[in-house]
């Protein structure tokens, strides 16, 4: 079997009207920044013991919690990263701050509020909707939370709706009582860093038989820069009691990311009805790891209704150098070349970039002597053969064996532009005949690839190494007239001379002075069109290459391995097939003297062998480790994959927010409702938990997702049916819309079932809005986003209805703006 | 400048294939037009055309409407302009609610150029007196009232579909309407119930053009003009006395006269 498999150019056809680019949605409502040194108290960036000391210390915390934060610190650092689901390696914990709060007491009047805060929460309609609605506001400002307020009446009858804060203060025997009994630290790492660090959060309690008839609600916001969400909630509803919960969330946009781990407890007791709203709005950067769970006991119900409209995910993880520029140096705004649904590579813009910190690497060889270095978690375009059938799909590097076929890039659009030169500089006493091309050309780049081999430049002279009977020697003395003007000098019958020191300015302005083991490919070539960069690579084979005796292909030499990189990395962008670089060495005993001297010397080959299509899938012949080294996330527009050093590979996800509800009493009922809503550029990977751990319970969960321009929605329902839960009922409903064929979405229910009298149902439902609708709907007055918006929220209905008005609102004013981004 | 419907030398293709081949047609206010013909010979290819449909290309020709290039405009632009177009298979949109469909419909028909209605503050609908126009018009149509609330089409029947557009066209009040055989699936009371509703809404700011592959519903939407349209033109126009003719003899001494082949299907019409 050949090494290189080629993928026929799958011919799609164009669509109708370009997508405009669009900015995802109005977040200018929400991105503001409140000026950081209003802030009382910013702990510095780092965890230690001494920090979370500090943190209940500042507090005034009771010993018992200062403990129970000191225990679960030393959890947190004996717990290693959770290895399943999305990559997590991008936090690093040092330049967390843990600790920041605005101001020193919670206001329980409105006007008590700082202005700037108002200002924020005002912004957010929050006011409004105190004034109207709200039974009580909880505000997460940051830290700590600074308003605070529930209705007499409430408040008569015994509910408390505080602070975490202040319920350790105020209501120490409840709080001991429930607090980390859902949700131990020892639980997983993420609740471990909450327990130490928690602050802020809401602390509710509604007593035996109190039905709460109006929602108690939060509003969350993450505002410092690099500031840690670590918020606690504790729900109890005693014995036959009623209670609705709404968490809203927002962030503004930052940089840097945030980590958002919070831990949400629900404690139903007997005959209770609780339920929990999130309406989540997080933008790019906010890490969300949030720890939920409920317990349901003999005869409860517990509602979860959950939904991610923000952009949750869609983050990109890991890759060292791209073709066109080191990934360290990428910025957003940049185009790198990605792999468009329809196998094709087209230049894309990349959004966001971050630096993921020093992690363990691997090196993927292939037999076409490509390689990439990656994290173990970097998923590959991968060919393999199973059960017969040739599949594609996307594997981690460390599901990659050695003999997979792997997809690297052929034939690249060319997409770049000649670049246009400076003139040269002044220098006193210059002769004025010397000139320079205005812009790059081929003839250009092929001198200036000859010069890159066999060019040296000193004190004001610039010299070519090349002996009259090589092949390329006219060639050299015609690009230096006519390109430059000047007449060269033949010296020492092996180097052609010209004296200009404009010449070797203006060379060196261009990058092109360097010393034999510093020389590199200037970053501009890249950016030329193929037929230049070609051009470049010939004057640099003609310089540097040779074909060895008995061997077929070309090959160049050089002292510098970088330089190899380079050239190598610009072959695989005009299309060529370089092979591997390999090395040899001699040793040198200096004239009059013991001391030996090392060189290393590297060699390139190319391949006679171009690789045909965008596409080739070539096989892996090595996979091994490759120490630690800086690791760099992009975030391409509208794919999740980019090309990095030829290899196509894709991004990796980020969230885990599985809100769970253990049944733990007979006839206890869970009801989880999940919608998720994944745009341009987004992975929205949501999911629920379901454990039925006694007899006659009844687990519902219903999962509405919506995709479109790319966007892609994965929901993962966890069910486990213990042994002697006999007569559970568990069913699990995943609708999904799809707006365009380039969006996708999948389900994965896993299913654990240890007793055998028990009902359980599955069904998954995938629909597509059709033309047809949406000319219907244009037909009666309404935009094409208007009738988008209008179809998805029909679709969102049965979440809809369950939202208070003002949240209903708000939630199909979001769909709204989505739409409106999605046509032009 | 009129205030017409005017279609010229119209030519529509679908996918290629040319369905309609240069009519000419002219609908004033005040008036109601019939267009008949066998299946297949164009007419709700003209319909959706009329109403921009993509996939419906105009090859050559024009439409005005109120001096208006039709043609020009995306299909909301047309509805705002005071087109309107009861669908033969109108769609299903699950979880919107009729009556906040009808509402939103309403501000954008009344919402101005090409700018986006039903937001936050747009254009102003009496909501009483759309409740009170919508109770009315449900009422007329034989409709219950908890029709409203039911989902767009959803799980209607046909007949229901139908009237639910005839609906429509009463809350939305166009000058132009395009009845795309809105009659066919329908028993014969509830073809009298569509038509009392159109004629409900004649008068010399409303114009018809009712598709119908059937002469019954023309004996009580009493139509100005006639049309026969046969393989993407109009053949023959006339008065009501052609439906008539029609009525009578079919399809086929028409067709013969075209030099046109009878279908089996067509010689038992009428």
């Amino acid at each position: 079997m050949s090494d290189v498999t080629h993928l026929g150019e799958k011919r799609v056809k164009e669509r109708e009207r370009e997508q405009p680019e669009v900015f995802e949605r109005d977040y200018t409502k929400y991105d503001f920044k409140d000026p950081v040194d209003r802030y009382e108290y910013i702990g510095k960036p780092g965890l230690s013991r001494e920090v979370v000391e500090e943190i209940s210390r500042f507090k005034g915390e009771p010993d018992w919690m200062r403990e129970f934060r000191l225990r679960a610190y030393e959890i947190f650092v004996k717990k290693p990263m959770p290895t399943w689901g999305a990559d997590l390696s991008g936090i690093n914990f040092d330049e967390i701050v843990y600790y920041a709060r605005p101001t020193d007491k919670p206001a329980r009047r409105w006007e008590d509020v700082p202005d700037y805060i108002k200002r924020t929460f005002e912004r957010l309609g929050i006011p409004e909707a105190e004034r109207k609605f709200l039974a009580g506001v909880g505000a997460q400002y940051d830290s700590e939370t600074v308003y605070h307020s529930l209705r007499k009446d409430l408040e008569k009858k015994g509910v408390i709706f505080v602070s975490m804060d202040e319920a350790v203060q105020k209501y120490p025997d409840l709080v001991k009582k429930y607090f980390a009994t859902v949700v131990p630290p020892e639980d997983n790492k993420f609740a471990a860093l909450n327990s130490a660090v928690w602050s802020g959060g809401s602390f509710i309690y509604v007593p035996k038989g109190v039905h709460v008839d109006i929602p108690l609600q939060a509003y969350f916001r993450i505002n410092a820069r690099a500031m840690g969400q670590f918020e606690r909630t504790l729900i109890i509803a005693d014995e036959g009691s009623k209670v609705h919960y709404i968490e809203g969330c927002t962030a503004p946009i930052y940089a840097e990311e945030s980590l958002h781990a919070a831990v949400v407890e629900l404690v139903a007791l007997p005959g209770s009805h609780l339920r929990y709203t999130t309406l989540q709005n997080w933008s790019n950067d906010v890490y969300n790891l949030v720890t939920k769970r409920a317990v349901a006991h003999e005869g409860a119900t517990v509602e979860w209704v959950d939904a991610n409209i923000g952009c949750l995910t869609g983050d990109t993880k890991l890759l060292l150098n791209s073709d066109i520029k080191p990934i360290a140096e990428v910025e957003p705004g940049d185009r790198v070349f990605t792999l468009t649904p329809e196998f094709r590579l087209e230049p894309r813009r990349v959004v966001a970039k971050r630096f993921s910190g020093r992690r363990p690497v691997f090196r993927v060889v292939t037999a076409n002597h490509r390689e990439i270095v990656a994290t173990a978690n970097h998923p590959f375009l991968v060919l393999r053969k199973e059960n017969g059938t040739n599949l594609i799909r996307w594997l981690r590097l460390d599901e990659l064996r050695e003999g997979d076929f792997v997809a690297v890039t052929g034939q690249l659009p060319d997409c770049g532009e000649p670049r246009k030169l400076p003139p040269l500089p002044r220098v006193k006493g210059a002769r004025a005949r010397v000139r320079v091309p205005r812009e790059t050309t081929e003839g250009l780049m092929w001198f200036l690839g000859f010069f890159l081999g066999d060019g040296f430049c000193e004190r004001g002279r610039l010299n070519v190494a090349v002996v009259p009977d090589d092949p390329a020697y006219p060639r050299v003395v015609r690009a230096l007239r006519g390109l430059f003007g000047v007449e060269p000098k033949l010296y020492r019958d092996r180097v052609l001379r010209v004296s200009s020191t404009a010449l070797v300015r203006w060379l060196e302005t261009l990058g092109f002075a360097g010393r034999a083991r510093e020389k590199r490919v200037p970053a501009w070539v890249y950016t030329l069109p193929q037929a230049q960069r070609r051009a470049f690579l010939e004057g640099y084979i003609a310089a540097d290459g040779h074909v060895r005796p008995g061997h077929r292909n070309v090959s160049v030499t050089s002292a510098s391995r970088e330089l190899l990189e380079d050239v190598k990395a610009l072959a695989i962008s005009c299309g060529w097939n370089p092979l591997k670089i390999s090395e040899w060495r001699r040793v040198e005993r200096k004239p009059l003297g013991k001391e030996t001297k090392e060189y290393a010397h590297y060699a390139l080959y190319f391949s006679d062998r171009p690789l045909e299509g965008p596409v080739a899938f070539v096989r892996v012949t090595k996979i091994e480790p490759a120490g630690e080294a800086d690791t760099w996330d992009i975030e391409v527009e509208g794919t999740h994959n980019f090309v990095a050093n030829g290899f196509v590979v894709h991004n990796s996800k980020v969230t885990m927010k599985y809100p769970s509800v253990y049944m733990i009493g007979p006839g206890a009922k869970a009801d989880i409702l999940s919608v998720a809503y994944a745009g341009r550029g987004q992975h929205q990977d949501t999911g629920a938990k379901l454990i039925h751990a006694a007899p006659y319970t009844t687990g519902t969960v219903t999962s509405k997702s919506v995709s479109k321009d790319g966007g892609r929605t994965t929901y993962r329902g966890q069910l486990r049916i213990v042994k002697g839960a006999h007569h559970a009922k568990a069913t699990v409903l995943c609708d999904a819309l799809l707006l365009d064929e380039h969006s996708r979405s999948d389900t994965y229910p896993y299913v654990e079932i240890e007793e055998d009298l028990v009902t359980v149902g599955h069904e998954a439902t995938v629909g597509k809005v059709g033309e047809d609708q949406i000319f219907y709907l244009r037909s009666r007055g309404l935009t094409e986003a208007e009738a988008l918006a209008m179809i998805v929220l029909g679709f969102m209905e049965p979440f809809t209805k369950t939202l208070p008005m003002e949240y209903a609102v708000e939630f199909n004013r979001l769909i709204q703006l989505e739409m409106e981004g999605s046509v032009g | 400048m009129t205030d017409a419907l005017e279609i010229r030398d119209l030519h529509v293709s679908v996918e290629g294939k040319a369905i309609v081949k240069g009519v000419d047609l002219t609908v004033r206010k005040g008036e109601v037009h019939a267009i008949m013909g066998p299946n297949g010979s164009g007419k709700s290819t003209l319909a959706m055309a009329l109403m921009g449909h993509p996939k419906y290309e105009v090859t050559r020709g024009e439409v005005l409407f109120k001096g208006q290039n039709v043609l020009e405009l995306e299909p909301e632009e047309r509805a705002k302009l005071g087109l309107f177009l009861a669908f033969q298979y109108p769609l299903e949109i699950s979880g919107v609610p009729l009556s906040r469909f009808l509402l939103q419909a309403l501000k954008a028909r009344l919402g101005g150029e090409g700018e986006k209605g039903g937001g936050n503050g747009q254009p102003k609908v009496d909501f009483r007196e759309f409740r009170k126009q919508l109770k009315e018009s449900l009422k007329l149509l034989r409709l219950d009232e908890s029709f409203a609330t039911r989902y767009l089409n959803e799980g209607f029947s046909g007949g229901e579909k139908k009237r639910c557009e005839i609906l429509q066209m009463l809350m939305l009040k166009p000058e132009m309407a395009i009845l795309d055989e809105t009659d066919s699936g329908l028993d014969i009371d509830s073809v009298k119930v569509v038509a009392a509703a159109v004629n409900r809404l004649r008068g010399p700011d409303f114009g018809c053009l009712a598709i119908t592959h059937y002469q019954r519903i023309l004996n009580y939407l009493k139509p100005d003009v006639v049309h026969v349209m046969v393989d993407g033109r109009i053949v023959r126009s006339g008065g009501p006395e052609l439906a008539q003719e029609l009525e009578e003899k079919g399809y086929e001494p028409i067709l013969r006269e075209l030099g046109l082949e009878v279908s089996e299907a067509e010689k038992g019409v009428a």
